[in-house]
């Protein structure tokens, strides 16, 4: 049997510098969602060093908003595992999707850019592969404009000098969610064989959604989406 | 909130979030690459995005189901990611602005 080698991966800094300029853009479009965390997380008491600090390890907007519930002593560290756990998981997901060719990458690249994965740039690597290029420094590149903008707006949050008003008047909010329904949009184009893969994945969300605990759900949707997708082929 | 109490609180949500993020990859990093995964794992990469839309949407209200099939719509016909976030955040100011929603 013939093992499939994926196309090589390549890690080039043309890559990287792609990855910025595609997400610069929805950074830009995610300050106000940035300082609105930083001035919560001030008000829940942290200092404007803690949410720096805690921005640029965590990076991770759920996770670091449900965290706020956890900042009096005593601490309820075995909760606040599970729930950093639970909304972190589908990372899981994202770096097994990307595994044939982030493997290919020597450990330090392989670790430094999974280290910057997050939604977004998960997302619009994915759309760029669509081009038939599998360059791992976009991943890098675009986790690393959404990791400088959220340290940054989330610490000029945190020292209450700027005040957002209601951002949904500009229609910011629904910046993100745009985003990755176009991303789907984009995959689904590309290839219309995804069509009962993405459908079922909505299905199975929405049909989990109140069943399993929060996050758990996408987990479901995911392997239900991986598992029709091989059966169809 | 004591420091070392927050030091405790950023170390351990650091750790669990960073396992997260290189868990997937790392569990099949000495699994050998086959068609069959190779197919698992493109369904699941199309179906991870599906699900966080349809959560996000199920947690939202009707002003960003309106604002996603807008931006949806316009990504069908142009295959403009900008194009498409521009007419989402254009149609949740006009339903902000100008209707009940």
């Amino acid at each position: 049997m013939v093992s499939a080698v994926p196309d090589r991966a390549t890690f080039t800094g043309q890559g990287f510098l792609r990855g910025v300029r595609r997400l610069a853009p929805m950074a830009l479009l995610s300050v106000p969602y940035g300082v609105a965390y930083g001035a919560a997380a001030a008000d829940a008491g942290l200092s404007p060093l803690q949410v720096v600090a805690m921005s640029a390890l965590v990076f991770s907007a759920t996770a670091q908003f449900a965290a706020l519930d956890f900042l009096r002593e005593p601490v309820a560290f075995g909760t606040l595992a599970l729930t950093t756990l639970v909304l972190s998981s589908r990372h899981l997901i994202m770096g097994a999707a990307l595994s044939p060719w982030v493997n290919a990458l020597s450990w330090p690249r392989r670790t430094l850019t999974l280290g910057f994965l997050s939604d977004p740039n998960f997302a619009d690597t994915m759309s760029d592969f669509e081009t038939g290029r599998r360059d791992l420094a976009v991943l890098l590149g675009g986790g690393a404009i959404m990791w400088l903008q959220w340290v940054a707006s989330t610490g000029v949050g945190a020292t209450g000098g700027v005040l957002v008003g209601d951002t949904s008047a500009l229609g910011l909010g629904v910046v993100m969610v745009c985003f990755f329904a176009a991303t789907v949009v984009g995959q689904w184009r590309a290839a219309p064989g995804l069509t009962a893969t993405i459908a079922v994945a909505v299905a199975v969300a929405l049909l989990t959604i109140d069943l399993l605990p929060a996050g758990w759900n996408i987990i479901a949707a995911a392997l239900a989406g991986g598992v029709l997708h091989l059966a169809r082929a | 909130m004591s420091d070392a109490a927050f030091l405790a609180v950023l170390g351990l949500m650091a750790a669990i979030v960073f396992l997260t993020r290189i868990g997937g990859a790392l569990a099949l990093a000495w699994t050998p690459s086959t068609p069959r995964l190779e197919r698992f794992l493109e369904g699941m990469a199309a179906a991870v995005i599906a699900a966080l839309v349809a959560t996000l949407l199920m947690r939202g209200g009707t002003v960003d189901l309106i604002a996603v099939a807008a931006a949806s719509a316009v990504m069908a016909v142009s295959r403009s990611v900008i194009g498409s976030i521009i007419a989402g955040m254009a149609t949740a100011i006009v339903c902000n602005q100008w209707t009940g929603l």
